[in-house]
């Protein structure tokens, strides 16, 4: 029964195979009737072509209409086109309406028909054998499982074989069919897979399983490999040849793992590598190591290995791997040009070969030797490969080789060295790897190593910080010997390799970063730098240990001068270096600066400064022929302030803010020296002058902010004078010579022509801050009006200050203001004459008043000099004198008035005013006094009708009328007495009235 | 050309002198740094604009007086009274109201309680708390206190800050008025609060070298109050605080003023000055006894010192 089944469902097999050989025949009749109706077509020409354009698309037809009435309408200029459409088109041959159409249809259609061509032809040449395949296998596996229900194993066993078998001879039918050997091959594949899972299934799966003996089932499976690798052998393309090894390896992977197993499927790798040896097979290759090093792997996970056995996995693993590495020196892959597949199988290769020896490794010391024989093996047949002109070969063992001597290196731990010491020699021999490739001239294989090395310093660095467990000594050496190799690298080596343009690659690319922010960047140099700081964080304990390591730093600056290198990125590296000793030097200290040893440690400092006078003395840039002066001026400076904070702040913290002040006096007076230097010194300098300039004002800012935070706490006096108010005085000094001094340039307009203008402005607030500070508000009256006299004194000597008369005219008003509104509320708890803030307000009105009459007919700017607003201002002053000069004044004394005295007074008081103001509309023959006096008087008349008359005492009452009075007819006698002297209204009017 | 290096040299020599001077007298600030006079500094351009505007506004002395008058009816009812230090007080206050220029009286009240406190309030009211005359060791140290309190009085600072309430008061918008000086008061005080302690220190110190009492009283006063309080004891800079507090740190009110003191002894040769230690404890005033051992002539021989 179980037969007659297997039978049926041959037979059935059979039916299918047929059918679809049929089904084939019918489509290539079908083809050739095409063709031949086609030929017939193109017999009957012309007549074909009529016949067939009513069956082109209308579109088409009226667009071609549409064409060629446009033509003829082009052709005959501006005359009516009324030839029909079937006229022009006769015109036209009758080839070419279907050529046109075409034209215009083809870019597209032919675009997408070569896509569908491509699509089509890839999925007819392999996809439809693949998933055929797989179909096919679906089938036998629902095959299998009717048999699981049906048949004994050893019956399903010969089932499938026979199926296998099927396939075969389908292959063998369809092979000499043109069209479908492909299918054909496919088939056979298929075929050779079935075979090699029944043979795996006869020991592995219950259904089909009937051996039972290891022996048995390894020597089927065995049989089934073979005949998979075969198959391979006979495909003669790489797809096929992978397919079957990685088959083989699958089935191998079902059955328990153990040593035969893992030599069988390195033999069967090993046979697969050798199909490579036939032709260009990287695909191959790369599939194959991949599913023996994932076999291996997966064998290696379950299984307990003795010595013995792990040498034979060893050998195993070098018969696959060693044999995939030589595949490549062969003449058929001599190419100077970069091969990406190659490339890529050879990486794996050699990364397949490290990791599944790692995996075997039994901590013996000796592994070392082995690994530095690999190296130098790699090493020399990569010089093969450059005999050879197997170009990306060349590059790629030779790297390997550098990788495999680093690994060598890191093994030197089972012999007992010191992480820090294995790091040095890695370094070491990263170095003399970079120098041979320096010499070789060895771009891409130098910016690899360079990207290696780089890793290398970093895990150097993590080991040199944790410098707390080693000997400080042991240590001193190794980052000496380290930085000794890095500063010769840095010499010989990265100079010459360095791109001229400082631009970077991919391998450069984690570290792009560090190059945006300092163009000048170079990595090797930073270790450098960040070598000499540990070696110095090392001996920071030792006194005067910056006498050491500071001429290290210098010796390198002069070096670095020396090569007239066309990269400035050793200075970047020392620069590192430079920044961070001084910053180690304060963190290390094991006591605080103080008042005892602040001395000491100040000279212990001194190198560092020594060190930036190097670095500027020796910054050349050769290529540019100048000179980076900016960094070395900046940390010459930051130096500066941080020693005078640290330094002296224990002594007195004053000392540090008036040494930042005269700092900046002394920098101002160099500014100016050296912008008197011709332009190409001071271009060579890298603009020293203006670096010098900024450093002389960062110097004032760090003053002013220590003013602010620390001096006006001060309250001490030397002799008569505070010691504030003598800083401060310093200070006004200062921005004055600093306001005054010509630092102009003819040749080179800088920042300082911008910013030294306003130091004047600086000046005015500082001093207006000094006086309101030191001061006593009683006194500020008086002040104010010295301050507004002696600036329009000096505009009016200075040109250069000439708006000083401007702003003494704002000092004006506001000294105006603070008469009338505010002295009132400054009063002294004093008896003493001179402490009446009424007399002292008096005094500070006349002087005012005389400083106004002084400068009444005065002119103020008389050209715009760069400040449009005060020149404004300054017409509108002229303009308006008595609106904006002396109303304003006069309220402000009723204001004072009115605030300091009896209230039952004032009226008097103010008439006294309004009479004066009458007076010097006389004496001075201004209009607009004589209408203010007036209309003052007419408010006060009121006042002493509706306030004085009601409130004020009876006595007092009669004082003020009589006064009052009085000073009226004393008006008016005036008027009388000069009235020659009134001009008439419209003489004055401009004058008064705005 | 010799103009110019003169101009640039003397500022060059007179600072290298200055910075021999520092290093020689070892010159420190009592904190290492403080914002707090910087904002003292600045807080005197707000204070001028509240003093013009409490200028404007149509109220006065008298106005002051009344509201002062009806604050001094309201402590003068309460019970528990500390009479004799009230007596004694308001002793010591007249006799300082020579140097006063606002039309009203001083009177001065005690309040019991423990917190070593005096403040002043419009009108010329000026409350003592007993933890203050506890603490206190001299009559000069008192007197700088009242003089202080009476300084915020006489330089309107009290005034400023109700005028917007004296001004609708006369609008029955009293409410409003108290509304209005707390809101400004909440905003803008302590951008000048500090401003106005300088000035009343500043008083205070003026009106005691005036008198015949030591003029160490004050920074002794703010010693005392250093001690206990203990603020600003931390010496590092710290703004947020030296912007919100409302007065300027103790320990630079207590240098400033014995700089002062210093150099007013120093100034005056035949100083003799009267401290007063059995005074506040006897709570009579100098003007009334004077006890010969009081009178002291240099800084450290002050009683209390």
């Amino acid at each position: 029964m179980e037969g007659i089944g297997a039978v049926a469902i041959l037979l059935l097999l059979f039916f299918t195979i047929y059918l679809f050989s049929r089904l084939g025949t019918a489509y290539k009749k079908l083809a050739s009737l095409e063709y031949r109706l086609r030929q017939l077509e193109e017999l009957l020409g012309g007549k074909a072509v009529k016949a067939s354009a009513p069956r082109e698309s209308s579109v088409i037809d009226k667009k071609r209409k549409d064409q060629v009435s446009n033509q003829a309408e082009k052709n005959t200029g501006a005359a009516p086109v009324v030839a029909p459409a079937a006229d022009v088109r006769a015109q036209a041959k009758p080839e070419q309406a279907p050529v046109a159409a075409q034209s215009r249809v083809t870019p597209t259609n032919k675009a997408s028909g070569t896509l569908w061509h491509s699509l089509e032809k890839q999925f007819s040449e392999n996809y439809t054998g693949i998933i055929g395949t797989i179909i096919v296998i679906v089938g036998v596996a629902f095959l299998g499982v009717y048999g699981a229900l049906k048949l004994s194993p050893f019956y399903r066993f010969l089932l499938v074989l026979a199926f296998a078998g099927l396939l075969f001879t389908c292959y063998f039918w369809l092979r000499n069919k043109k069209n479908l050997l492909k299918l054909g091959l496919w088939l056979r594949s298929a075929g050779g897979a079935i075979v090699l899972f029944d043979c795996l299934a006869a020991s592995t799966v219950p259904a089909l399983a009937f051996i039972e003996s290891a022996f048995g089932a390894t020597a089927l499976l065995t049989a089934g490999i073979l005949a998979n690798l075969a198959l391979g052998y006979l495909g003669r393309k790489q797809y096929f040849a992978a397919l079957h090894v990685v088959l083989s390896l699958v089935a191998l992977g079902f059955l328990p793992q153990t040593m035969p197993v893992l030599v069988i499927a390195a033999l069967v790798t090993f046979v697969g590598i050798l199909f490579s040896y036939r032709d260009r097979w990287p695909y191959h290759l790369v599939i194959t190591l991949t599913s023996f090093f994932i076999f291996h792997l997966a064998w290696f996970f379950n299984i307990e290995l003795t010595a013995f056995e792990h040498a034979l996995a060893i050998g195993c693993i070098l018969l696959v791997n060693l044999s995939a590495i030589f595949i490549h020196y062969r003449d058929i892959y001599a190419n100077q040009n970069f091969a990406l597949w190659p490339l890529i199988a050879h990486m794996l290769n050699w990364l397949y070969l490290g990791s599944s020896l790692l995996m075997h490794s039994t901590g013996s010391k000796y592994k070392t030797l082995l690994i530095f024989a690999a190296g130098i093996l790699a090493f020399s047949i990569a010089r093969r490969a450059k005999k050879l002109a197997i170009q990306w070969l060349y590059l790629t063992d030779t790297f390997v080789s550098y990788l495999v001597f680093l690994a060598a290196t890191a093994t030197l731990a089972n012999w007992q060295l010191e992480g820090l010491t294995i790091m040095t020699l890695m370094l070491a021999e990263s170095f003399i790897f970079l120098l041979v490739l320096g010499r070789e001239r060895q771009k891409l294989l130098y910016d690899m190593a360079c990207l290696c090395m780089h890793i290398v310093y970093l895990v150097f660095l993590g080991f040199a910080s944790d410098y707390e467990k080693l000997d400080t000594w042991y240590m001193v050496t190794m980052l000496s010997v380290a930085a000794l190799a890095n500063l010769v690298f840095v010499i010989m080596v990265d100079r010459r390799m360095a791109r001229p343009d400082n631009t970077f690659n991919l391998v450069d690319a984690p570290f792009g970063f560090f190059r945006f922010l300092l163009p000048q960047f170079s990595l090797s140099s930073t270790f450098l730098g960040i070598l000499i700081v540990l070696l110095y964080n090392q001996v920071s304990y030792v006194a005067y240990s910056l006498y050491i390591v500071m001429p290290l730093v210098m010796v390198a600056l002069v070096f670095r001068h020396r090569l007239k290198t066309s990269q400035a990125g050793l200075l970047g590296g020392l620069g590192i270096a430079m920044v961070s000793i001084p910053i180690v030097f304060f963190a290390t200290q094991e006591q605080p600066v103080n008042q005892f040893n602040a001395f000491s440690e100040f000279i212990e400092f001194i190198p560092v400064f020594l060190t930036g006078l190097v670095a500027l003395a020796f910054s050349n840039y050769a290529r540019k022929e100048r000179r980076y002066s900016a960094p070395a001026i900046y940390y010459l400076l930051a130096n500066a302030i941080i020693a005078l904070l640290v330094f002296c702040n224990p002594v007195s913290n004053m000392i540090p803010g008036v040494a930042f002040l005269l700092m900046a006096h002394v920098l101002a007076e160099l500014a100016r020296w050296l912008r008197r230097k011709e332009a190409s010194f001071l271009q060579r300098w890298g603009n020293i002058d203006n670096h010098v300039f900024i450093s002389a004002i960062i110097l004032l800012v760090f003053f002013l902010v220590l003013h602010i935070a620390v001096h006006l706490q001060l309250e001490e006096y030397w002799g008569f004078l505070k010691a504030r108010l003598a800083i401060e005085l310093l200070a006004i000094a200062t921005l004055g010579y600093w306001f005054f001094i010509d630092l102009s340039n003819q040749v080179r307009a800088t920042i300082i022509e911008k910013i030294q203008p306003w130091f004047l402005e600086a000046l005015l607030v500082f001093s207006f801050f000094t006086v309101l500070l030191e001061v006593p508000a009683l006194y500020q009256p008086l002040v104010y009006i010295g301050m507004f006299s002696i600036a329009f004194v000096a505009g009016s000597l200075l040109q250069k200050a000439r708006r000083l008369k401007v702003y003494s005219i704002v000092l004006t008003l506001f000294s105006a203001i603070f008469i009338g509104f505010l002295s009132s509320s400054y009063i002294e708890p004093s008896t003493d004459w001179h402490q009446q803030q009424w007399l002292l307000t008096l005094v500070a009105i006349l002087a005012q008043g005389v400083f106004l009459f002084i400068i009444k007919d005065r002119s103020l700017l008389e050209e715009d000099s760069g400040f449009g607003w005060m020149f404004k201002f300054s017409n509108q002053v002229q303009r308006y004198r008595n609106w904006i000069l002396f109303y304003p004044f006069f309220i402000c004394i009723a204001a004072f008035l009115n605030y300091s005295f009896e209230k039952s007074l004032l009226t008097f008081l103010w008439t006294i005013e309004s009479a004066i103001i009458f007076g010097l509309s006389i004496y001075l023959r201004d209009n607009g006094f004589r209408y203010f006096a007036l209309g003052a008087l007419v408010l006060i008349i009121i006042r002493l009708i509706v306030y004085d008359l009601e409130t004020a005492s009876a006595l007092t009452r009669a004082l003020v009328f009589l006064g009052t009075g009085g000073l009226m007819l004393l008006m008016n006698y005036l008027y009388n007495r000069y009235k020659d002297r009134i001009m008439p209204p419209e003489e004055n009017e401009e004058e008064g009235k705005p | 050309m010799k103009f110019r290096l003169l101009f640039w040299l003397v500022p060059l020599l007179v600072g290298f002198a200055m910075l021999v001077q520092l290093f020689r007298g070892q010159v420190n600030t009592p904190l290492d740094a403080s914002l707090a006079p910087a904002f003292s500094l600045i807080g005197k351009t707000t204070r001028s604009a509240d003093a013009v505007l409490g200028k404007m506004l149509p109220v006065d002395d008298l106005d002051e007086k009344e509201l002062g008058d009806a604050f001094a009816e309201k402590f003068a009812s309460r019970k528990n009274r500390a009479i004799r230090e009230e007596k004694y007080l308001n002793k010591l206050v007249n006799d300082l109201s020579i140097f006063k220029r606002k039309n009203f009286n001083y009177r001065v009240f005690v309040l019991k309680t423990r917190v070593m406190n005096a403040f002043a309030l419009p009108g010329g009211v000026i409350l003592v708390t007993t933890g203050m005359l506890r603490q206190l060791k001299t009559e000069s140290q008192l007197v700088s206190v009242l003089a202080h309190e009476m300084g915020h009085v006489e330089l309107g600072h009290c005034f400023n800050a109700v005028k917007v309430q004296l001004t609708l008061k006369k609008a029955k918008l009293k409410t409003l008025g108290k509304i209005a000086d707390f809101a400004f008061s909440v905003m803008m005080r302590h951008t000048f609060s500090k401003t106005q302690e300088e000035e009343a220190d500043a008083y205070g110190f003026k009106m005691l070298t005036q008198t015949s009492y030591h003029v160490a009283g004050t920074h002794q006063a703010f010693d005392i109050m250093l001690k206990k309080h203990g603020n600003y004891s931390d010496q590092k800079l710290n703004w947020l605080r030296d912007y919100f507090s409302s007065h300027p740190p103790l320990k630079l009110r207590s240098y400033k003023y014995r700089v002062e003191a210093r150099k007013f002894i120093k100034d005056n040769s035949n100083y003799y000055r009267y401290g007063g230690r059995k005074n506040i404890r006897l709570r009579i005033p100098y003007t009334e006894r004077a006890y010969p051992e009081e009178w002291v002539r240099k800084l450290e021989d002050e009683a209390g010192a």
